[in-house]
């Protein structure tokens, strides 16, 4: 399952049960809704860790922000583990992605 | 009308560019902020000599948030941007104009973000996202603020007696 546009992709690697963004993510607020769906039917799957990976995403925008920490509100208090990986080579990663702990605090953020 | 909120100060700046958009040409061509605050930022790259990666990709990010929010709400015509930079700030500001009779709410939701803790109004705004079906995040300022520790300041004026304009200045330290 995947939602891809002209400079990015958004797909759901079932072989290693996470969601892998890549590119430049910069759509309007109402271009996120594929987005958001591939989110929803990879959260509706009860799992014990979801895995949600940055590490080639080069820039999101705030209503792309908005789609992912969403994720973070919408799994407290359900037993699923949340990690979130990044990289140093895109430094807007180590700027927003710690946030997610103010959402989920037990998520954990690795940026490499 | 002329009313300041926030930090709306405009210090005398050096290295400066200013670029005129139209909202019709952009609204439709999305990617068009994108390219805009992409070039602006790695104008002033070059311009100020920042080496970093991390300054040039805060000053695209803020620009990015800034140009997107005035191709989303203005009230049409042209839209303006300005960069400068001075020492160890760079200063973006966009002006353009409102839709007659907002200035009053807006004034409100400004005063309450430039009179909030950013982080706390951030995690407050996604918990209210998460539960509402709008696609709108209302995630921008607050984000420049806290994850960028832009200083933000807005003004809202009106031209003519007839036109209400905005201008959004948002201001980010680097160290050089």
């Amino acid at each position: 399952m995947e939602v891809v546009g002209s400079n990015f992709n958004v797909v759901y690697d079932s072989s290693r049960s996470a969601v892998v963004f890549k590119g430049s993510l910069r759509l309007d607020a109402n271009g996120y809704r594929d987005i958001e769906s591939l989110l929803q039917v990879y959260l509706a799957e009860a799992r014990e860790e979801i895995v949600l990976d940055f590490t080639d995403l080069e820039f999101l925008n705030s209503s792309g922000i908005n789609v992912v920490y969403k994720v973070a509100v919408l799994l407290r208090g359900k037993p699923s583990r949340l990690v979130v990986l990044g990289s140093t080579r895109h430094p807007w990663q180590a700027k927003t992605l710690p946030n997610f702990t103010k959402f989920k605090p037990d998520a954990a953020v690795r940026i490499d | 009308m002329d009313i300041s909120i926030g930090d709306y100060a405009m210090p005398e700046m050096d290295a400066g560019i200013e670029v005129r958009l139209n909202q019709d040409s952009l609204k439709p061509r999305w990617g068009g902020c994108g390219q805009t605050a992409d070039f602006l930022a790695a104008y002033m790259q070059n311009a100020k000599r920042l080496t970093d990666a991390e300054s040039c990709q805060s000053i695209a990010f803020v620009l990015n948030e800034l140009v997107e929010n005035a191709v989303k709400f203005s009230a049409g015509g042209d839209i303006v941007v300005h960069v400068s930079a001075s020492g160890g700030q760079v200063l973006c500001v966009v002006d353009n104009r409102i839709e007659p009779g907002t200035s009053e709410a807006l004034k409100w939701k400004l005063r309450a973000i430039a009179e909030g803790d950013a982080a706390s109004l951030l995690i407050s705004r996604v918990e209210a996202n998460a539960a509402s079906s709008s696609s709108e995040s209302g995630l921008g300022y607050l984000l420049m603020m806290s994850d960028y520790g832009a200083s933000l300041g807005w003004n809202i004026r009106g031209v003519d007696g007839q036109q209400e304009w905005l201008s959004t200045a948002a201001r980010i330290s680097f160290e050089y």
